[in-house]
This record gives C-alpha cells, sequence and structure tokens, in this order.
C-alpha cells in the first residue's frame, strides 16, 4: 500500500508541476513568498506543497469558475478578493467556500517564515499595545488563540483579528473568514492579522491528529513583522489585508 | 524554486509490485444487539491482542461507561485503505472520542448511565459531538471488509436498483455526494420510514440517528483524517477503495 500512495504523490505532483499554478482567471494563485521546505520542521515540505498545489490551487480555479460562469455574480467581477468576502454569502455556498479558501489560503502563506527568520521577529510596539489591552499579555493571546485553534471541531480556521481598533481571538468553520458578513452567527466584520489553517489537509501527513503539537509548532513560524505591518496599515485602519 | 527532484526523491516509488497476503477473518454473523449498539458483527478474537496492544487502545476496549468496540477485521489488509491509516484513525480519532465521553461521563452522572444512542438523540455541543462520532465511526468500520466490495446482492440490491435504477448509478450518485462534500461529515445511505433508500449527508458529527427519520444503512467518513494518509487531496481515489471494501452483508443486515 505504501507504493500506491507513493504513486500517487508522484501522481498528483507531476499533475500540479505540469498544470502550474492557476494564472488565467480574475484571481491568481499566488507563488509562496519562500520555498516548499522554508517552514520545516514546523510545517513539513510534503504538506507545503500538496497544500499549495492542490487545495489553494482547487480554491482559487473554483472562484474563477464562479466570476466567468455565474451570471448572478457580477457584483463580484474585477473586485480584488478581499473586497468580496463580505458579503461572499449572497452567491451561494460554492462562491462563499471557494472565494474563502482563496483568501484564507493567500492570507496564510504571507504570515509565516522560518524558524529562524520568526525568532527574529515580535510584534510591534502599537500590535504589542493592543494585544496587552484585549489580552493582559502576548502569552495570554497565544492561551487564548491555541485555544480556539483545538476547539474548531471538524474543519475551520482560528484568527487574531480586528474590529474597530481592538482586537478578539475568533474560529471560523470550513472556509469561513472574519471578513465575511452573517456567518457563524456574526453579522459584523472582523479583519484577520493572523490565522491558522485547521483543516486536517494543514497538519495531517506530519502530525496526524496531533493538532495541539502543529500549534505549537505553528508559535514558531509567525511572521511577526508582516502581521504588525497588517496591523498598522490595514486592519486597524478598517482595511482587509489585500492577498 | 520547486526543487521537483528532491520531491520526487521523497517519495521515490519503486515500481515493483507489492502485494500484501490477504487476511480473511471469516463471515461475520450478527451478533445480538439493536442496530446502532456499539457492538460490532465479528468476535474480538479474530483480530489479535497484539494489534490492540500496538495501537495503544487496550485500555479504551475495556473503557465504561463507554468503550471503544474491537475491530470487525484485522487491519492489515482492508484494499486501498492501509493499516498505518487505521492505526490513527481508529487507535487515535476514535479512542480519543471514547476517552473524552469517558472523561464527561465522569464529570456527569447523567451522561454515564444513558446509552450511546440516546445521548447522540439527547445532547449537544462537546457531548454530542463526542457521543456522535464514537457511534459513526463504530458504524463506518462495519461498512467496511476485507476482500469485500463488488456488486451487491440480497435485498439491498433490489432496493438500490428501485431507488436509483441500478448499482451503477448508485454508485456514481454516492461518489458524487461524498466528493462533494465541503469539509469534515459523513455520506449516509439511509433507509426512509417508507422503506426506500436515499442518500444524506451531514456536516462534522452529525448522523441521521440524531433526528431518528432515517435508519442508516451504510456511511462512508469524509473527514480528510479518513484519507489524507494513504490519499492526500484526493478523495475520489478514496471513495473508490470504500467501494472496494464494503461489507454487503453488513448492510443487509441494517435494512429494516
Amino acid at each position: 500500500m505504501k507504493m500506491a500512495r507513493a504513486l500517487v504523490g508522484v501522481l498528483v505532483m507531476a499533475v500540479a508541476a505540469v498544470a502550474g499554478p492557476e494564472t488565467n482567471g480574475q484571481y491568481e494563485q499566488k507563488h509562496l513568498p519562500y520555498d516548499f521546505d522554508f517552514l520545516e520542521p514546523a510545517i513539513d515540505t510534503k504538506t507545503m506543497f500538496v497544500h499549495w498545489s492542490t487545495h489553494y490551487a482547487g480554491y482559487v480555479r473554483n472562484i474563477n469558475l464562479v466570476v466567468a460562469e455565474d451570471e448572478n455574480a457580477s457584483a463580484i467581477v474585477d473586485k480584488p478578493l478581499e473586497i468580496i468576502q463580505r458579503d461572499i454569502t449572497t452567491l451561494g455556498p460554492f462562491a462563499r467556500n471557494n472565494a474563502g479558501g482563496a483568501y484564507n489560503h493567500g492570507f496564510f502563506w504571507t504570515i509565516l517564515t522560518s524558524v529562524s527568520s520568526s525568532s527574529q521577529m515580535k510584534p510591534s510596539p502599537a500590535l504589542q499595545a493592543a494585544i496587552d489591552k484585549a489580552f493582559g499579555s502576548f502569552d495570554a493571546m497565544k492561551e487564548s488563540f491555541s485555544t480556539a485553534a483545538k476547539s474548531v471541531f471538524g474543519s475551520g480556521w482560528a484568527w487574531l483579528a480586528v474590529k474597530d481598533g481592538e482586537l478578539f481571538v475568533v474560529s471560523t468553520a470550513n472556509q469561513n473568514n472574519p471578513l465575511m458578513k452573517g456567518v457563524n452567527g456574526r453579522q459584523e466584520v472582523l479583519i484577520p492579522i493572523l490565522g491558522l489553517d485547521v483543516w486536517e489537509h494543514a497538519y495531517y501527513l506530519k502530525y496526524q491528529n496531533r493538532r495541539a503539537e502543529y500549534i505549537d509548532a505553528f508559535w514558531g513560524i509567525v511572521n511577526w513583522d508582516k502581521v504588525s505591518q497588517y496591523f498598522e496599515e490595514f486592519a486597524s485602519k478598517g482595511k482587509p489585508v489585500p492577498v | 524554486m520547486l526543487k521537483f527532484g528532491v520531491l520526487l526523491a521523497l517519495v521515490a516509488p519503486c515500481f515493483c509490485k507489492h502485494l500484501e497476503p490477504a487476511f480473511v477473518s471469516g463471515v461475520p454473523s450478527v451478533r445480538g444487539g439493536r442496530p446502532g449498539s456499539s457492538r460490532l458483527l465479528a468476535t474480538a478474537t479474530s483480530v489479535k491482542p497484539s494489534v490492540y496492544e500496538e495501537f495503544g487502545v487496550t485500555d479504551v476496549l475495556n473503557a465504561k461507561p463507554f468503550s471503544l468496540p474491537p475491530l470487525p477485521w484485522d487491519p492489515m489488509s482492508l484494499g486501498g485503505i492501509s493499516k498505518e491509516t487505521i492505526a490513527y484513525h481508529y487507535g487515535k480519532h476514535h479512542a480519543t472520542y471514547v476517552r473524552k465521553l469517558n472523561g464527561i461521563a465522569k464529570e456527569k452522572p447523567e451522561i454515564a448511565a444513558m446509552s450511546l444512542e440516546d445521548v447522540v438523540k439527547k445532547s449537544d455541543g462537546a457531548v454530542f459531538n463526542n457521543a456522535a462520532q464514537i457511534w459513526n465511526h463504530n458504524f463506518y468500520w462495519n461498512c467496511l471488509k476485507p476482500n469485500g466490495g463488488g456488486t451487491p446482492t440480497g435485498p439491498i440490491a433490489q432496493k438500490i436498483n428501485e431507488a436509483f435504477g441500478s448499482f451503477e448509478a448508485f454508485k456514481e450518485q454516492f461518489s458524487a455526494r461524498a466528493a462533494g462534500h465541503f469539509g469534515s461529515g459523513w455520506v449516509w445511505l439511509v433507509q426512509g420510514a417508507d422503506g426506500k433508500l436515499n442518500i444524506v449527508d451531514g456536516h462534522d458529527a452529525a448522523n441521521p440517528v440524531r433526528d431518528g427519520g432515517d435508519k442508516p444503512v451504510m456511511v462512508i467518513d469524509v473527514w480528510e483524517h479518513a484519507y489524507y494518509i494513504d490519499f492526500r487531496n484526493a478523495r475520489p481515489n478514496y471513495i473508490n477503495a470504500f467501494f472496494d471494501s464494503i461489507n454487503w452483508d453488513f448492510v443487509n443486515s441494517q435494512l429494516a
């Protein structure tokens, strides 16, 4: 069975390599800002490859299909990905799932960096002040976020997000995100500055069921420079982060 | 940037045919227990105790008030679903749901006094999630067997033809529902009160037992942990492997 599995692995990668990133539609599958092995050992190379080249690619492909073929989708034509999130639920579950997936993953790659780079970073003074105000301390924020990430049942994401300049930890189901109005019983919109994918595909190859270990490892690869930038330039000004 | 060569080396397929011996555990016979009980068809002795030791679940097999049922077949061979998958799926995910529900039952004696099915029907939130996932996995293992699959015979075959026109049409529809379910969940073949078969998909832990209307007859787990080790994101390939391993005797036994 290992042989069959290896063969599937090769085929997946061969197809992805030949197919290339999705660039033919309104939304582009963004290249990773780094090589597939850059986040080792926190996130393994194979996971980064399959995650980026199949899951992310699929969401981008599908939201582009919505733009191209859904006659009700005129509202999202020529609109940036971060802007269409807000009212995407009005276009139905297929549009919501894939617009969300495309945004969430495009966002996710940018807030991660190598273990060595991350170890040199920390939240900016402005972000740290906001963290202290909302949670009491950096460690308390980590605790709150980690708990949310562990508590997601099924597939979803944990987020550190901003509303009216204040920080909150929220979680969302499936490929929803806090930018979407009317999901998870919430009409208000929050702007994510940090997110963690806890769909099993994000960690299963290396961590299997040990999600808590994956969450611990995540803290070692956060790109705090990016997260701080997202807070100061976008979220605290009420603007969603473009990806 | 791609380092494709490195990745190729990582998976390093050796194109030699690898055959695992098929372990035939014998035809399962229906043992007492209503549908929905946590007891499985095969006897525990058909799977060696060393398997449970290897999986680290010996304690959970005998736990109270809720226990992990024994597997109805040896996990050495189950078509395209590897022993490694079963080790994590049964040995970690399923076992953890049992441990968690027992943890809850310790704090809540009213839960401890209920049958698993009652907890599924009457609870919400984390209690429901754990109980329903135990129930769902208990049912799922029964739907599989080594050297299973093929075209069904017996009453299920007739009912499938009545509801879907043909087995092929049924397989196509069920597979499409299973492939299309977004996020975690289960896809069920159920029998309605009118006796007719239907396909329903439930999100996360949701199952037909909860609402009590439909009777579950067969299920496929489409949480990513069910297939990611063996198939990565290629869920359709997993669905094919599932079809190659269906225990049609069990499915027949679930019909009203």
